[in-house]
């Protein structure tokens, strides 16, 4: 940092807003309800002619997108800002700590760079509604509240305004029975496992007598542990388990995954998932700290689980978005391991996975997007993939890039994630996990090769798909494809970001 | 010389930039481009031949900056004896490559000539990296052109080829990494830095039960990628399904990479294991030796024999390394060489005969030296050395490789001869069904001899044939004192060249200086 910033940090470093704490959420909240006034009054709204496919011009995604933007210099001040604003807010609801602030900003350009895809396919699909910019603020909103929260019910709060959310937009394709089904599923499935969580909550309220994290960390550090605990301990895992699809709590995603709309998937695999890795970690890593005999094994097995059930069942799928939803999954099981390494090195290397995955993810789903038409989304890996490389060259090269960073092939975002969380696990002393993890990933290599094979190997006898990527679509590929080209050739920057939002202080 | 090794490794990549902006409909310019664009990387990379001195440093034109501080990981380069052979062999056979590729490849043409750049790129990083961290990631960026180019270039089984070669590979690289982690993190608690150097991490006792774990997951990445027996079977898969370009790189250089990992890792980072692991190792590789020569001897492909060849021949040149003397490791490196160049010749051979009959099968041929002479002299030369006959190439590396075994596993050697002797049978029957005989079909009787661009693919693999079979002290002399150093590491300072060694080595490199 150069002296003139320093100093100017110093002049006005200490004027900051009351929010400041929550100031990203709040100017999402801010945009999200502009938005929607936007949309009731019709400003800037110009009506599409009968025969344009474009469908109707609304204000609404650009002030998302300028919301999100704004948001995001709002963590990058938090972040400059961490030293002397850095604790504990609002009776203990919400932290700022480099932690939240990191996994804020993953949050935000999951949230972006969905925006930014969302835009094209929403047009071509006659769903440009401003609920739908709305809505993804307000999930994006709880997943802020989520990462940050300090207390169990501030989390729960988090937890279901994002999920809320995403019910919704999972069905917003409300003509398509996949889309509805899919929402049903997701509704439900989560009901369930609020449920669980909410059960957990009070359990472990019963056990400890408070709902605040440090209160509860204190509390659970002098053992023994008792039964009312634990099982509030598992539930909470149950709980956790359904919202970042660990095995054997995944079993909604693939129908979720498939029916929802194609972009509010990409969002689910990372906005959600980091949302949910982050209360996760918080909980886990630091309040039941005292509970880690307890819980290392029980992650351990569950990572195992979701390792393999994930990567040997999405070897199987032809449909794309099913196929990119075990991915996922088996992705929760790689930060799983991380979670398991239990050690700085450990949220260390999930932090800076997080980053990979959401861009390698979402860059995936952009190419997914770009390739559907109007009605149809053209995810068939043997009929609509095969031969795609010949036809549209750079979407196939971006794809290729995304599925060897999956893979985790040098010198890509994936691969260096993945090497860090097997240095974690090597460092931790779980060296059968880290082999484990290994042979995952050559399952994985299996199928992610497949999609390669089908747009370069492949020929196709259906007519090609005709499709043009949008200039906002293109930026988010673009960012996306820099970004893990950046990160796996030059992490040493991120790594040391995560480092330090790991390291207290 | 700083920059020098950088400049050699990054050129391609600057090939490919200016490929890019060639049209790719535009097929000869795309072919005259790349092929200028290697020879002149070709004659970048030749000084390395002199700028190398046998005499000077163990690594040497090294190039080090920190890369990724916070884990002390560096871009570190450098070479040794070795490592200069290999990488000029690498910048050798890319050009005729191209050549060889110029009527063969007729789609996407631009797209297979930027990966056989990339490719270009991978594989001389891989015999550069001085950092395991850096190897690691040349060692998997490799994969993914060849890959590609086995993948949408190859025969009919090629998708099934392509995967299983990169799945074999995958598997074995991500073991290796577990096992770099767990060196890195034992470094750590040893010393209290965190480094990824091979130096740093030679200067490392590692204790004995360690060293073998790790050893064994370095050893099933390389014995995969050399390949050893049992993890042959993807090799014939991926040479007969692969174009000419890519058996011909598969075969001359990433072969290579299995051996040389044992050569620069694998045996000094964990010298106690590899000792102890000696007679598995040895045994396989004599498994090896005759098994390859006995599948060869049966295959009516032409391709499938040199395929099988090659695992009879990287036998020997893993016998060679764990003779664990001078002589056999001088013995193993030359065969390296030799091996790319002889089965790198073949490959191009077999190219040449599939342009013109578009088919492997050797009862598809018969007397061709009556129709192509030129021709013939090129292959008999070509497979007499692939054979070993004194005065080529090959003789002097098998040779080497079975004296120094022989000096401590005589019984070893004495079986491993007999795939000497099982490499002519099948290599000269091979040669009699294919040129020799009555021309028995009229396809064959019309086939054009050498044109001038084949002539160019073979003569300078001819030349090198000779003249290491004739004069091999250069080549010897440079790979001397790095084979030195090799042999010290791993055995320990005592036992370096035994008399025995040193004369037999002054006899064939015919009074080159002690």
């Amino acid at each position: 940092m150069s002296p003139e910033i320093q100093q100017l940090l110093e002049t006005y470093g200490a004027v900051r807003p009351a929010l400041f704490p929550v100031l990203p959420a709040a100017i999402l909240t801010v945009f999200g309800i502009v938005a929607l006034l936007a949309d009731l009054l019709e400003l800037g709204r110009t009506r599409g002619a009968a025969e344009d496919v474009a469908g109707p011009q609304i204000m609404a995604p650009y002030l998302a997108m300028i919301g999100t933007v704004l948001a995001f210099g709002a963590v990058v001040w938090q972040w400059l800002a961490l030293a002397d604003a850095g604790g504990s807010y609002f009776n203990g609801m919400i932290a700022l700590d480099g932690f939240g602030v990191f996994l804020s900003g993953v949050v935000l350009v999951a949230t972006l760079l969905t925006l930014l895809l969302t835009v094209g396919y929403c047009r071509r699909n006659d769903m440009q509604l401003a609920e739908y910019y709305h809505l993804i603020l307000m999930a994006a909103v709880g997943m802020l509240i989520m990462v940050q929260a300090t207390n169990l019910v501030t989390i729960f709060v988090g937890l279901e305004l994002m999920s809320v959310g995403v019910y919704v937009l999972t069905g917003f394709r409300r003509t398509r029975l996949r889309s509805i089904e899919g929402a049903l599923k997701y509704f439900v499935l989560g009901a369930f496992s609020t449920g669980f969580f909410l059960y957990g909550v009070a359990l472990v309220y019963g056990a400890t007598g408070t709902m605040d994290l440090a209160g509860i960390r204190d509390a659970v550090s002098l053992p023994p542990a008792g039964p009312v605990l634990l099982a509030g301990v598992g539930l909470l895992i149950v709980g956790f388990g359904f919202k970042v699809a660990l095995v054997p709590f995944h079993m909604w995603s693939p129908d979720v995954y498939q029916g929802a709309p194609a972009p509010v998937t990409g969002f689910m695999a990372t906005g959600v998932k980091a949302a949910g890795f982050a209360a996760f970690v918080r909980v886990f890593m630091s309040t039941f700290d005292g509970l880690a005999d307890q819980w290392i094994p029980t992650l351990w097995v569950l990572a195992v689980l979701t390792m393999f059930v994930g990567n040997l069942a999405a070897i199987r799928q032809d449909d794309i978005k099913r196929m990119l939803a075990y991915s996922s999954i088996a992705h929760a099981g790689y930060l799983l391991v991380a979670m398991v390494a239990h050690s700085d090195l450990g949220t260390t290397a999930l932090l800076y996975y997080l980053v990979a995955y959401t861009l390698m993810t979402l860059g995936a789903f952009g190419v997914v997007i770009a390739l559907g038409e109007k009605g149809t989304e053209n995810t068939s890996i043997e009929r609509d993939y095969a031969g795609i490389a010949w036809q549209h060259p750079l979407l196939a090269a971006a794809m290729a890039l995304f599925m060897f960073s999956l893979t985790g092939i040098p010198p890509t975002a994936g691969f260096f994630g993945k090497f860090s969380i097997l240095s974690a696990a090597v460092n931790a002393g779980h060296l059968p996990l880290a082999v484990l993890l290994v042979v995952a990933s050559v399952i994985s290599a299996y199928y992610y090769l497949k999609v390669v094979v089908a747009m370069y190997m492949w020929t196709s006898d259906r007519p090609p798909i005709r499709t043009r990527v949008g200039g906002m679509a293109a930026i988010a590929l673009l960012l996306a494809v820099v970004g893990v080209l950046a990160l796996g050739i030059f992490p040493g920057e991120w790594v040391e970001l995560a480092r330090a939002a790991v390291t207290p202080g | 010389m700083t920059g020098y090794l950088t400049t050699i490794l990054f050129f391609p990549i600057l090939g490919i930039v200016l490929l890019a902006g060639i049209p790719g409909s535009n097929r000869t310019a795309i072919r005259q481009a790349t092929l200028a664009i290697s020879t002149i990387h070709f004659l970048i990379a030749l000084p390395l031949w002199w700028a190398y001195r046998p005499g000077g440093a163990e690594y040497q034109l090294v190039d080090r900056v920190p890369w990724i501080e916070v884990l002390g990981v560096e871009y570190h380069l450098g070479v040794d004896g070795v490592s200069v052979l290999l990488a000029l062999l690498t910048v050798l056979l890319t050009p005729l490559a191209v050549l060889a590729s110029w009527r063969y490849i007729d789609r996407h043409v631009k797209e297979f000539h930027i990966l056989l750049l990339l490719l270009t790129t991978g594989m001389l990083g891989v015999f550069f990296a001085l950092d395991l961290f850096v190897f690691y990631v040349f060692w998997e960026l490799m994969l993914v052109p060849m890959y590609f180019i086995i993948g949408v270039w190859g025969g009919e089984q090629r998708i099934y080829a392509a995967v299983k070669f990169f799945l074999y590979t995958f598997i074995g690289g991500l073991l290796m990494l577990v096992g770099i982690l767990a060196l890195y993190f034992y470094h750590e608690q040893a010393t209290g830095v965190y480094t990824t150097s091979l130096a740093d991490l030679l200067a490392l006792d590692v204790p004995g039960h360690l060293q073998l774990a790790l050893f064994v997951a370095f050893a099933v990445a390389f014995a995969i990628k050399v390949p050893m027996f049992p993890f042959h079977t993807w090799l014939p898969d991926a040479h007969v399904q692969a174009p000419v370009a890519g058996s011909v790189i598969l075969a001359g250089v990433l072969l290579k990479m299995g051996t040389y990992g044992f050569y620069r890792f694998a045996m000094p980072l964990f010298p106690d294991a590899a000792r102890e692991a000696l007679p598995w190792i040895a045994g396989l590789a004599v498994v090896g030796i005759i098994y390859g020569a006995m599948v060869a001897l049966v295959q009516p492909n032409l391709k499938k024999l040199v395929a099988y060849s090659s695992v009879s021949h990287l036998g020997f040149v893993m016998l060679g390394l764990f003779a664990l003397n001078a002589t056999g490791v001088q013995g193993s490196v030359i065969q390296m060489i030799n091996h790319g160049i002889s089965t790198g010749a073949l490959f191009f051979i077999c190219g040449m005969l599939y342009e013109r009959r578009h088919t492997y099968q050797i009862e598809d041929f018969g007397g061709l030296a009556s129709v192509m002479p030129w021709f013939a002299v090129v292959f008999m030369v070509v497979t007499l050395s692939s054979i070993g006959l004194p005065g080529l190439n090959g003789f002097v590396g098998e040779f080497l490789i079975l004296v120094g075994m022989f000096q401590t596993h005589p019984w070893m050697t004495g079986i491993a001869t007999i795939g000497v002797i099982l490499a002519a049978y099948y290599m000269l029957r091979m040669f009699q069904r294919v040129m020799f005989g009555g021309v028995d079909r009229e396809e064959n009787r019309g086939l054009p001899d050498l044109s001038g661009r084949e002539f160019a693919v073979l003569l300078p693999l001819v030349a090198l044939i000779v003249w290491i079979g004739v004069y091999p002290a250069p080549f010897l002399s440079r790979t001397e004192p790095s084979v030195e150093r090799f042999v010290e590491r791993v055995v320990g300072p005592e036992s370096v060249a035994s008399t025995q060694a040193v004369q037999i080595e002054a006899e064939l490199s015919e009074g080159t200086p002690p």
